[in-house]
């Protein structure tokens, strides 16, 4: 049997609900968060220095773009697939997407750790909605790891 | 059959809930830029690049110190080398109040611009963003000397006009009129006295050729 056979095929595995509504609430904060930058990115207003907000450089910068895809739509993509598998487990109990959640956590903050790296040293300018989306994924990975050790238990 | 429809129940509900959700988002991510009143036409007390008699205004309130500002002045000036006969363009000053050196620079330009070198002084002033911005506010006078320097004009007649009140009349005329009309953060453009809400570079250049055309 091949290895996908094997996930596939796997018995299902008791795992606290709040885990996975941690999941989907977690997800879903970060999807609003990454449409809200992706409009912002597209109207172009977020590029400015506020009366009493200070300044986002970071949004428009030339980071916020790799290969012509906003890196705040990137990211709606993102939440948006870990919403999708989270409801999805939800839904049919199937244990194989309980592995791809902690994939995409840790994904997610292997990114995020490059991006606010960058805000901080590169661009040298904060954006609040891009921290609240490093604060999100790291939660996701947080949670992907709580998961995997339930999976091991 | 039950179970069909309850997991066809359970993905309409959640991509409805999912769907208001991001609409509503996207309504509150556009209504976020608040409305402006449009700003006093140019007049004899602004200075302009381009040409003064061009039907196509467009008029930037701005900050030195503002690292935006910086990358903006980059697209107005590649915009302004490609229409400089057909638009006039103008810098108003709206320094802002946690850029501690904003004001300053802003007093340098318009001292810069009584010796008839105001945008020289801009684009250098800009240019060197990162080097005057990060100083003291109680050093940075001397990076304005050097530039004055760089760009030749009278020191003596420079470092006096730099503390006139005449200088310090035109900033705050600009930073009032700026207040009046609600602008609440830099760079804000208007193009023939309508507020430029996309400056993304190919955006802005068709915004302009349009204004044009419709001028002409």
């Amino acid at each position: 049997m091949t290895f996908l056979g094997r996930l596939l095929g796997m018995p299902s595995k008791k795992i606290p609900k709040w885990l996975m509504y941690g999941f989907v609430v977690v997800s879903f904060l970060g999807l609003m968060d990454a449409t809200y930058l992706t409009v912002e990115h597209f109207t172009g207003e977020s590029l400015g220095c506020f009366i009493f907000s200070g300044c986002d450089i970071v949004t428009s910068s030339e980071w916020s773009v790799i290969m012509g895809i906003p890196l705040a739509l990137m990211g709606a993509m993102f939440y948006f697939g870990m919403l999708m598998l989270s409801l999805l487990y939800i839904d049919i109990k199937k244990t194989f997407i309980l592995y791809l959640l902690p994939l995409g956590g840790l994904t997610g903050f292997l990114v995020s750790c490059l991006l606010v790296y960058s805000q901080l040293f590169v661009i040298e300018a904060i954006c609040t909605y891009c921290m609240i989306s490093a604060t999100t994924s790291t939660l996701l990975f947080i949670l992907g790891i709580i998961l995997l050790r339930k999976l091991r238990a | 059959m039950e179970e069909a429809k309850s997991h066809l129940k359970f993905w309409a509900t959640t991509i409805v809930i999912i769907a208001v959700a991001i609409y509503g988002v996207i309504i509150l991510a556009a209504d976020s830029v608040p409305d402006t009143g449009t700003p006093d036409k140019i007049g004899n007390y602004d200075w302009v690049r381009g040409n003064p008699e061009a039907t196509v205004e467009l008029i930037e309130y701005s900050d030195f110190q503002c690292p935006a500002c910086g990358g903006a002045t980059e697209i107005a000036q590649l915009l302004m080398n490609e229409f400089y006969d057909h638009v006039a363009f103008t810098y108003r000053h709206f320094p802002l109040g946690y850029h501690e050196n904003a004001k300053s620079a802003a007093a340098a330009t318009e001292a810069a611009g009584l010796q008839g070198k105001f945008w020289e002084m801009h684009d250098t002033i800009f240019a060197n963003q990162k080097e005057w911005g990060r100083e003291d506010a109680s050093e940075v006078f001397e990076y304005y000397v050097w530039y004055a320097e760089e760009i030749g004009l009278d020191i003596d007649e420079f470092v006096e006009d730099y503390g006139s009140s005449k200088v310090q009349k035109a900033i705050q005329d600009d930073i009032d009129d700026a207040m009046q009309i609600g602008i609440n953060a830099t760079p804000t453009f208007f193009l023939n006295g309508e507020k430029v809400t996309n400056r993304d570079y190919d955006v802005f250049r068709q915004a302009i050729r349009d204004a044009i055309k419709e001028n002409s």
